[in-house]
């Protein structure tokens, strides 16, 4: 499979002076096209730094990240932007929902700013996900209105509505049971999987690496282990120095 | 601005402070304005009350009460002039009116033709009353100045310049702003101003054709030893020279500057909390590369939201006030100019409390999320 997302010698600390701590010490890693891959580690182990550089959102200290064949770290606000908008799409913890909009509201709002598509075709689009997603007949419902998972699929929906090539996901399970944790991640799988996206969920649940295709522990800023999921059981891939590929 | 709406009427309790504020503005800039421009409004009654085109003064008479004598025989150049159709005098100044009861008020004798092609100001006499003014000494007042001037029934006497006059009917909507105005002809007035008869104070003309009006104004003006007013022009001068003067046009600025500060800064909260209330949902939008440009869109259609129906409750309470100052005798207008520049301004106030607003935006950051 082609690597379609490459951090190298990644390094991220906070802080200024002696109150200055490192969340990631020298990481390198390489994600492949419509590979679901699980990053975990104990908190504060630099997991959602990662994910954040990765996708993105925050700049490293130093390092290089190559994503869909661009330098993603070189980039200007309005350059990183115009990318994330062109191939990412993210669910975080939180559903962070707009409490005045319906679930299809939320879902066209991404295609209507982002896109600048017609009311029509953002409508479309949006019903379509939200059907795949199991929301088509509560489209028309308002957060309050909604279940804890309904709420996440609703979260899901708004990511993969443009059909993003890079899906990220921050503790997507996390204010969820396993049964409505284990269906996001199975929707988060679908996604990759139809459209040959690649997936880093970020999550500290033992249970999400059986649904994945690859698990990476991360411990102190570092990545410590990876493994390849066969049957729903890690198997090794290679011990981890100071890099993964 | 579909999200706007539907964000604002989901959370019409965080809206609504901003809504009023908006309201309390437009209420405060269109009632103040509208008052003031009602009481100076009042100086330019002669004019109102006049069919004259233009009104000739002493040079640079600054306003419709403050005429100076000059020569009656100049209204010869007017009749000689091939536009005008009339022309006539106007004979006005200031005494001091002394009651039965000895109290003196100051007063503006207004002195008018009183034949039916008079170009003074008598619209508001009927003709019996005009002929009763033919009398020497009698003299007619606003029905509500009688009280002031003890002069409450006809045939009461008071005293002008050692003169008794003669109060021999009422009228209506002829009060002044500086006093009760008392209209007489135009031999008693000068008698009562001790102005020659060759003098009067002002020389009025009516155009053939309205149309021509300007033309004539500038044809006139070639003379310096006059100015020449349009009637509508001299009428607006004669209000702002008075807003000026009074310092009244300060005291409104200040109130209006007051009302767009306050309606400012609420307005402006308002929209601030909503936004920092709405941070994480507009975060996981710029995580999804959507521009802070577009945000700033989503916050501005809020304010005009806001500004709009601030204005539409605005309506119905300023017509309410007006009805009530009214009906209170004050006098306060709300000419169309007012109503769409309160609307303007204070929908402005509304746009800019929005851009003060978008500094919340800045706290829209989507690795905060990853927190």
């Amino acid at each position: 499979m082609s690597v379609i997302l490459r951090g190298e010698h990644l390094v991220r600390g906070f802080g200024e002076g002696e109150l200055r701590t490192l969340a990631l010490r020298d990481v390198s890693i390489e994600l492949e096209a419509g590979q679901v891959t699980v990053l975990m580690g104990p908190s504060g182990s630099g997991k959602s730094t990662l994910l954040a550089i990765l996708a993105g959102l925050l700049r490293p200290d130093s390092g290089e990240v190559e994503s869909m064949g661009q330098s993603i770290v070189g980039m200007n606000d309005a350059e990183r932007e115009n990318f994330r908008r062109k191939y990412c799409g993210f669910v975080f913890q939180g559903y962070n929902l707009f409490p005045a909009l319906t679930a299809q509201q939320q879902v066209e709002i991404v295609l209507r700013w982002g896109e600048g598509a017609s009311a029509k075709e953002a409508t479309a689009k949006a019903i379509e996900t939200l059907t795949v997603l199991g929301l088509g007949e509560k489209r028309h419902l308002r957060p309050w209105q909604l279940s804890g998972g309904e709420k996440q699929r609703v979260a899901v929906a708004r990511a993969l509505v443009k059909r993003p090539a890079l899906l990220f996901a921050d503790e997507p399970t996390a204010a969820l049971d396993w049964e409505h944790g284990e269906q996001v991640v199975q929707l988060l799988k679908r996604g990759a999987a139809d459209d040959k996206a690649t997936v880093l969920i970020v999550s500290h649940d033992p249970r999400v690496t059986g649904l994945a295709d690859r698990v990476l522990f991360l411990a102190d800023g570092k990545i410590s282990t990876d493994h390849h999921v066969v049957d729903g059981a890690l198997e090794h891939r290679e011990p981890a120095k100071e890099a993964v590929r | 601005m579909m999200y706007a709406i539907l964000t604002i009427l989901n959370d019409k309790k965080r809206y609504i402070a901003g809504m009023l504020a908006v309201t309390f503005s437009a209420v405060l800039i269109a009632m103040q304005v509208g008052l003031l421009m009602g009481l100076i409004g009042v100086v330019s009654v002669p004019i109102v009350h006049s069919k004259a085109d233009i009104w000739i003064s002493f040079p640079d008479t600054p306003a419709c009460d403050l005429g100076r004598p000059m020569p009656n025989y100049w209204l010869d150049r007017l009749w000689s002039h091939p536009d005008i159709a009339a022309a006539d005098e106007f004979v006005q100044g200031f005494r001091y009116w002394q009651t039965e009861k000895g109290k003196n008020e100051l007063c503006v004798v207004l002195g008018v033709s009183l034949d039916d092609e008079s170009l003074g100001p008598i619209a508001r006499l009927t003709p019996e009353q005009r002929s009763r003014l033919t009398e020497p000494n009698a003299v007619i007042l606003d029905a509500k100045d009688a009280g002031r001037l003890d002069a409450t029934q006809i045939g009461v006497e008071g005293e002008i310049t050692g003169q008794r006059v003669r109060v021999v009917g009422f009228t209506d909507q002829m009060r002044g702003i500086t006093g009760p105005f008392i209209v007489t002809s135009i031999p008693t007035a000068r008698r009562l101003l001790l102005m020659r008869d060759d003098q009067a104070t002002f020389l009025l003309a009516k155009c053939k054709d309205p149309a021509r009006i300007p033309a004539v104004v500038a044809d006139l003006s070639s003379w310096d030893k006059w100015t020449v007013h349009s009637a509508k022009e001299f009428s607006s001068q004669s209000e702002w020279h008075w807003i000026g003067k009074t310092k009244a046009g300060i005291a409104l600025g200040f109130a209006a500057v007051l009302g767009l500060a306050i309606g400012c800064s609420i307005t402006s909260q308002t929209l601030y909390a909503a936004i920092g209330a709405s941070i994480r949902e507009l975060a996981v939008l710029r995580a999804l590369g959507i521009s802070r440009g577009r945000m700033v869109i989503f916050v501005l259609q809020q304010s005009m939201v806001v500004g709009i129906v601030g204005l539409l409750l605005a309506i119905p309470i300023t017509y309410g006030l007006l009805t009530l100052v009214r009906s209170l005798g004050t006098q306060a207008v709300m000419p169309i100019w007012l109503i769409t520049g309160t609307g303007s301004l204070t929908l402005a106030m509304a746009i800019i409390a929005g851009l003060f607003s978008l500094r919340s935006l800045k706290g829209v950051e989507p690795a905060e999320l990853l927190r």
